[in-house]
C-alpha cells in the first residue's frame, strides 16, 4: 500500500462523513405517512387450518399409494396384510395392536393440536 | 389506527415485530416497524430521487408494501433497515428504468434550504452535491449508501446486489471525481505527509 495515499488527509471523506451525518441527524416527521400506509396494506390470505392439515396429509397419502404401487415394497405390505388376517389373535398380539394404535393416536393428537 | 400503532411500547427490537408480523400477520407490530424506519427511509430516497418528495414517498410506499408481502423471505441475514433500503433500492431501480432517465443534479437542494443551515454550511453542501452530480450513478449510489445510509461496504453490497469489489472500487472512483471538484477544501499544503 502506498504510505503516501494511506495517511494524506482525505478531505472528501471528512466532508462526506460531517455532511451525512449532519443529514442522519434530521428526522423526517411521519406525517400521516404511516396512517396512509397501513390503510393500503394489503390483506395477507393464509390457508385455513383444515387445509394446512389435509395437503400435506393428502400428498403424504399419495406418495404412499406411489411407493406401494411402483417398488417391491408393494409385495411386503400385502404379504404382511395376508399373515395378520390368518393369524390366530393371541393377547400378545392383541397387545401390540393396542400399543400400536395409541402410538399412532398420540402422534396425530399431537400433530392436530400443533395447529 | 394511527393510535393504535402508538401504543406499541417503545422497548420492541426490531426482531420481536418481524416475528409477530410472521406468525400472527400482526399489523400493528408492522405498523411500528414502518414508524421507526420512515424517516430513514424516505431521507434516503429523497437523495436518490434528487429530491423528488412524492416520487421518494411513493416509492418509500411501494417499499414497505413489498416488505409486508415478502417478510416470510426476512432471513435476518442483514439488518432489518438495510433490507428495508435493498427493496427501496430496486423500486428506485425500477422506477429509473420506467421513465428511461436518471439525471444527477444539485440533488440535495431542496431540503437544504428549508433545514435551516448556516450559510456556511449550505455553501459546503451546495459544492458537494455539484461535486456528486458528476458521477456515475454506480459511484453516487455507493456513496449515498455507505455514507448517507451509514452502511458498511458489505452491506452496500448487499442493498445494490453487486459484487464488494464493485462497491469498494466506485467509492474510490467517486471520491477521485470529487476530490477534483473539491480542490478548493483541501488543505494548502497538498503534498501528503509522507511526501
Amino acid at each position: 500500500m502506498n504510505n503516501h495515499l494511506t495517511l494524506q488527509k482525505d478531505t472528501v471523506d471528512e466532508m462526506l462523513k460531517v455532511d451525512a451525518f449532519a443529514l442522519r441527524g434530521e428526522h423526517i416527521d411521519d406525517d400521516g405517512f404511516t396512517l396512509r400506509l397501513m390503510d393500503t396494506l394489503p390483506t395477507r390470505k393464509r390457508l385455513s387450518p383444515v387445509l394446512r392439515f389435509v395437503i400435506p396429509f393428502c400428498f403424504t397419502l399419495l406418495a404412499s399409494v406411489f411407493a406401494v404401487a411402483l417398488t417391491s415394497a408393494g409385495s411386503y405390505f400385502f404379504d404382511a396384510y395376508m399373515d395378520l388376517m390368518t393369524e390366530t389373535m393371541t393377547p400378545s398380539l392383541v397387545g401390540t395392536f393396542v400399543v400400536l394404535c395409541t402410538l399412532y393416536a398420540v402422534s396425530i393428537g399431537g400433530a392436530l393440536s400443533e395447529k | 389506527m394511527e393510535a393504535q400503532i402508538l401504543k406499541q411500547p417503545p422497548g420492541f427490537a426490531d426482531q420481536d415485530l418481524i416475528t409477530r408480523v410472521l406468525l400472527n400477520d400482526d399489523r400493528n407490530a408492522f405498523g411500528e416497524l414502518v414508524r421507526r424506519h420512515q424517516s430513514q427511509l424516505r431521507a434516503s430516497l429523497r437523495r436518490m430521487t434528487n429530491g423528488n418528495l412524492g416520487l421518494a414517498d411513493d416509492i418509500a410506499q411501494e417499499t414497505f408494501i413489498l416488505a409486508w408481502k415478502n417478510i416470510k423471505s426476512f432471513r435476518y441475514e442483514a439488518r432489518f433497515s438495510t433490507w428495508l433500503y435493498r427493496i427501496a433500492f430496486n423500486a428506485w431501480q425500477s422506477e429509473v428504468r420506467k421513465k428511461h432517465e436518471f439525471q444527477l443534479d444539485d440533488a440535495l437542494m431542496p431540503e437544504l434550504e428549508e433545514s435551516g443551515c448556516q450559510a456556511e454550511s449550505i455553501g459546503v453542501r451546495r459544492d458537494l452535491a455539484q461535486a456528486m452530480a458528476g458521477l456515475t450513478v454506480g459511484e453516487y449510489n455507493a456513496i449515498i449508501q455507505c455514507y448517507y445510509n451509514d452502511l458498511s461496504h458489505d452491506e452496500a453490497a448487499f442493498v445494490l446486489s453487486i459484487p464488494l469489489g464493485t462497491v469498494k472500487t466506485n467509492i474510490l472512483k467517486a471520491k477521485e471525481k470529487m476530490r477534483a471538484k473539491l480542490a478548493a477544501y483541501e488543505p494548502e499544503t497538498g503534498q501528503g505527509v509522507a511526501a
